[in-house]
């Protein structure tokens, strides 16, 4: 509890999501949320608290659909799966990320 | 968009998805618990789950708030950019309201005549039997009821002989099938007292058919219409409401119907008013009552297959379409016909039968009033199109003044989506508060429309009112208009380039190509406003004029001071014999009541649309291929002539001495002379009147000048004028008029006329009361009600039009202030400052009146069979128009101007 995690940069929760989606296909809000601490070592967590807004406003913009399946506790869950909308923007989102990350390290290596 | 299907879809399915939310929360929770477990035994951490209550208003949000904030955003700016331009506000929702108003009332008087669905239960799948022929087909020896010629000389009618009617029930493709017949007005009397009711003849199985619950008792079975069941009627509602107390032991009663009584056993449902709207009878009663009730009828009826007298109406059944049902009827009903055939001329031309939808009832309403309301309706429709052109214009003069507001908002990141949605919200917000305006304009409409249409007819049964279905006709019209009147501005003022627009000064945007588009749009629709109320100015010019042409018609008699009314005496038991006396007595009574200087009697009053002809057998008349000459009668009384103040201008006139005798004394008017007794004098000649059984002999014994007969608009006929005690030739009318000549206001002895009456017979009622004036006045109900109405739509397009033309142009002075104050500066003179601007308003007005009057010239004619005594291209009616307009536009026009010429050119130099 004591220690401090970095934040996930704003606006990087959308990308986040959908890289994870391209990359398992489709899977639920727990598993995404898993998915990416487990892959990030347990450096980003995913609170709830933004985790399903982002997702119902990537339904509305129709990046995902979301689908009714049982999930491996024997429940109903909702698993998400990327539509072509949402490949595309993973794309833009992935290369806008270089050039802002390759930007910043130039920068910080200019001195 | 996607996005807001996606939105709408959420809204529509709201429950389902918080219910989804809320699974997703459980499992989430679930799997973390087991997780969590897991961690435990680990001895590892785990976050608690955040706040769900927040978490799904979060999520919800995403949803919500955006669209339904914006919405409640949209709309308070809105309604305080309405507020502050009090005056855009104030003409925008003028206009429309005027304009919603007016189609509201129109549309709700088609909604009740041609479009309202009988009261009764499936009103769809009733059909209407008619039967079609190429002119009169000779197999209908007689024929009872309606019948009207179709273009091209068709004969239609729905009379069907009764055998006729029995035959075709027996089929399978209807449920039932009914039959009726108006009886007319019967003498009723309830309570003691004598009234006049409107009867229909009914079939046993007509209620049955209809699948009618009684609001009381029961109503006509199968038994009632036999021969010789006990006499029972039902009563319409308001009857029963307004005549019975609405009382339950009305049921059970015995009333007197024309000396016969009858049992009341059952209320007919509310809003019943008959298959037949214009009849609206208060009684139904079986068929077969009818021999008993109407001594002219003829029991042989119910078996003479050449007789056409009952209407029909079938209910299909399930899964039968109309014209399977004429298919699989037409033979019956040709196998009846041909049998019926007896000549060769009688076969040559059969009905064909013809079956019409009957869901909203018998049609002679209809037909009556669908061409006029077609013609009202694109009137209004006119009319609220150029209320809607103002509106735009409004909108496009406030958005081009918004230039500057829009840019701002589009460079601060306004999305163009969202300010189309905001400016899109407040033309839908003008235009819903003009059309609540408009309901009320309606409402009053509606009610003056009606009496105007009934104007004291005592039946009148057309029930147009404000409801649900017009409720969403007004909210249609009104959402419509402020959508796609408020779409093209909108779009056009966001296709702002945002640099150019911002550094816009306030000295004139004329070199910008976009509002050189803009101003070119608000021109060409001022100009189709100008157009389209010169359009209904010119077609209010020619109904006004139609109107006092039809006053100025010259009667050939007074119509002034005249009391009409007419007795039954038939009805109450008297025969031809004391009938005649009766009716004698009653007018010596009259003529001796004071104020009256004399009194008469007749069959038919005078330009009332009534008419009798009869052919005759003249000496000296020939008859080429046996067309007989004919002439139109009516009979009279004594001092029949000086009563209506009508010439005699050889002879004498019908006086007491010709009521008895064999040989019938008559007048003749100047067209019969003309016609048959031409250069020879006519007094004293003798000819024959009728044929067959019912020839009289008649003998001539004075001329009269001409005086209208039964309409204005027609030539005057021959006619004949009868000494009115000829038996065959009396009772055919049922009743008898009188009329009495008064030296003041007639109706002011009407109650008079009542006791004396009442006093005299108390089982007769009056009917008809009324004075010759407005007798005449109610055939031309139609040609007053169209110039009343077409001359309120001329004003109001000739208002809305210039309002729009006065926001034009006020929007165009206030652009070019800052240049009309630069030519201020540099010397111009006001008078040319004033010119210039007005001169804009003339172009315009020129060529709306060039397109307006070469659309009128070919349109109007359109309207010819509503005019009398005017051509369709009437010049001065079009002279009259364009001048009025002229005015109107100038008017609209100068004021901009007058203020433009006024400007200070300090002051308007001095804003940049």
């Amino acid at each position: 509890m004591g220690t401090t995690r970095p934040e996930i940069p704003p606006g990087s929760l959308y990308m986040l999501i959908l890289k994870t989606l391209a990359r398992l296909g489709s899977m639920h809000g727990y598993g995404i949320a898993q998915y990416i601490q487990q892959t990030s070592e347990d450096i980003l967590q995913v609170e709830e608290g933004s985790l399903y807004p982002a997702l119902q406003r990537m339904l509305l913009k129709g990046w995902v659909v979301g689908e009714w399946r049982q999930s491996e506790n024997n429940r109903r869950a909702r698993y998400y799966k990327l539509t072509p909308e949402g490949r595309k923007q993973l794309a833009r989102e992935l290369k806008e990320f270089d050039q802002v990350i390759a930007a910043i390290s130039r920068v910080i290596e200019a001195v | 968009m996607n996005q807001l299907w996606r939105r709408v879809n959420w809204f529509l399915h709201r429950k389902r998805f918080e219910e989804e939310l809320d699974e997703e929360m459980r499992h989430h929770l679930s799997m973390k618990a087991q997780d969590m477990k897991a961690a435990d035994m680990k001895g590892g951490e785990m976050k608690q789950f955040g706040n769900p209550a927040l978490l799904k208003e979060d999520s919800r949000a995403v949803w919500t708030s955006v669209f339904w904030e914006q919405l409640i955003q949209d709309i308070r700016y809105g309604l305080r950019s309405m507020s502050a331009n009090k005056l855009f506000t104030t003409m925008a929702v003028l206009s429309l309201a005027l304009g919603i108003g007016a189609n509201t009332a129109i549309y709700s008087f088609m909604d009740a005549i041609l479009i309202r669905a009988l009261p009764v239960a499936h009103p769809e799948e009733l059909v209407v039997l008619n039967w079609r022929a190429k002119g009169w087909p000779e197999v209908a020896h007689s024929q009872h009821g309606s019948s009207y010629e179709e273009p091209g000389g068709i004969s239609v009618s729905d009379t069907m002989p009764y055998p006729a009617w029995e035959l075709l029930g027996r089929n399978n493709v209807f449920t039932s099938l009914l039959a009726f017949l108006g009886a007319g007005r019967l003498n009723v009397v309830v309570n003691h007292q004598a009234i006049l009711a409107h009867g229909a003849y009914t079939s046993g199985n007509y209620f049955d058919c209809l699948q009618m619950r009684p609001a009381a008792g029961r109503l006509i079975a199968e038994q009632d219409d036999k021969p010789g069941a006990p006499p029972v009627a039902v009563v319409s509602y308001p009857f029963w409401q307004g005549k019975l107390a609405g009382s339950a032991d009305a049921v059970g009663r015995v009333i007197t119907v024309n000396e016969v009584p009858v049992t009341i056993t059952g209320v007919a449902a509310p809003g019943f008013y008959g298959l037949n709207p214009s009849e609206a009878p208060d009684l139904f009663l079986p068929i077969h009552t009818r021999p008993l009730l109407d001594p002219r009828s003829q029991p042989e009826a119910f078996h003479d297959a050449t007789n056409y007298w009952v209407e029909t109406v079938g209910r299909l059944r399930d899964g039968v379409t109309l014209r399977q049902a004429e298919a699989s009827l037409a033979p019956q009903f040709h196998a009846f016909v041909a049998d019926s055939a007896k000549t060769d001329k009688e076969r040559a031309n059969l009905p064909a039968l013809w079956l019409q939808q009957g869901g909203s009832g018998i049609d002679s309403l209809k037909r009556e009033y669908s061409k006029p309301l077609y013609v009202l309706m694109t009137m209004v429709a006119l009319i609220l199109a150029i209320a809607c052109a103002n509106i735009a214009n409004l909108l496009l003069a406030r958005a081009t003044s918004r230039r500057r507001e829009i840019a701002v908002r589009l460079s601060l990141g306004a999305g163009r989506l969202r300010v189309i949605r905001q400016l899109l919200t407040e033309s839908v917000l003008l235009s819903l508060t003009g059309g609540i305006a408009g309901m009320g304009i309606a409402a009053a409409g509606i009610r003056t429309l009606t009496s105007l249409l009934a104007n004291g007819r005592e039946n009148f049964t057309l029930h147009a009112q404000i409801d649900i279905r017009i409720l969403l006709f007004a909210t249609a019209v009104s959402l419509f208009t402020g959508i796609v009147f408020g779409l093209a501005p909108a779009l056009q003022s966001t296709k702002v380039e945002i640099s150019p627009a911002l550094k816009e000064s306030r000295l004139g945007t004329g070199r910008s190509s976009h509002s050189g588009l803009r101003f070119g749009l608000m021109h060409s629709l001022v100009v189709a406003q100008i157009a389209v109320s010169l359009l209904l100015a010119i077609a209010a010019g020619l109904f006004v004029r139609t109107l006092s042409n039809l006053h100025s018609v010259t009667l050939g008699f007074n119509r002034e001071n005249i009391l009409l009314f007419s007795l039954n005496a038939k009805q109450a038991g008297y025969n031809d014999e004391s009938g005649i006396q009766f009716y004698d007595r009653m007018r010596r009574r009259f003529a001796s009541i004071p104020g009256v200087t004399s009194a008469t009697i007749t069959d038919m009053p005078l330009v009332a649309g009534w008419s009798s002809r009869t052919s005759a057998t003249i000496p000296g008349v020939p008859e080429p291929n046996g067309k007989r000459p004919a002439t139109n009668v009516a009979l009279v009384g004594p001092s029949y002539f000086e009563t209506m103040q009508i010439p005699i201008l050889r002879g004498r006139s019908i006086e007491e001495r010709d009521q008895t005798g064999r040989v019938a004394s008559v007048v003749v008017n100047e067209v019969f002379v003309q016609q048959y007794f031409p250069g020879r004098d006519p007094v004293g000649q003798r000819f024959t009147l009728g044929g067959n059984k019912n020839a009289i002999e008649a003998q001539i014994v004075g001329v009269s000048r001409n005086s209208r007969y039964a309409s204005l608009k027609r030539e005057i006929p021959a006619v004949t004028y009868i000494s009115w005690t000829q038996p065959p030739m009396l009772w055919r009318a049922g009743g008898i008029f009188f009329a009495l000549r008064t030296m003041g206001d007639p109706m002011q002895i009407a109650n008079t006329v009542r006791q004396l009456v009442h006093q005299a017979d108390a089982n007769i009622p009056v009917a008809d009361l009324t004075t010759q004036a407005r007798r005449i006045d109610e055939t031309i109900v139609s040609e007053r009600t169209f110039a009343d109405l077409c001359a309120c739509f001329g004003v109001l397009a000739l208002l809305i039009a210039a309002i729009g033309l006065y926001g034009t142009m006020a929007y165009a002075v206030a652009r070019r202030t800052g240049e009309i104050g630069i030519r201020l500066a540099l010397g111009a003179q006001r008078p040319r400052v004033l010119w210039m601007v007005l001169r804009e308003a003339t172009v315009m007005l020129i060529a709306g009146v060039a397109i307006g009057v070469s659309v009128a010239w070919w349109a109007s004619r359109f309207l010819a069979s509503f005019l009398f005594g005017v051509k369709p291209n009437d010049l001065a009616s079009i002279a009259v128009s364009v001048a009025v307009l002229a005015c109107a536009t100038i008017l609209a026009g100068y004021f901009p101007a007058w203020r433009a010429s006024r400007i200070d050119p300090m002051r308007a130099l001095r804003h940049e």
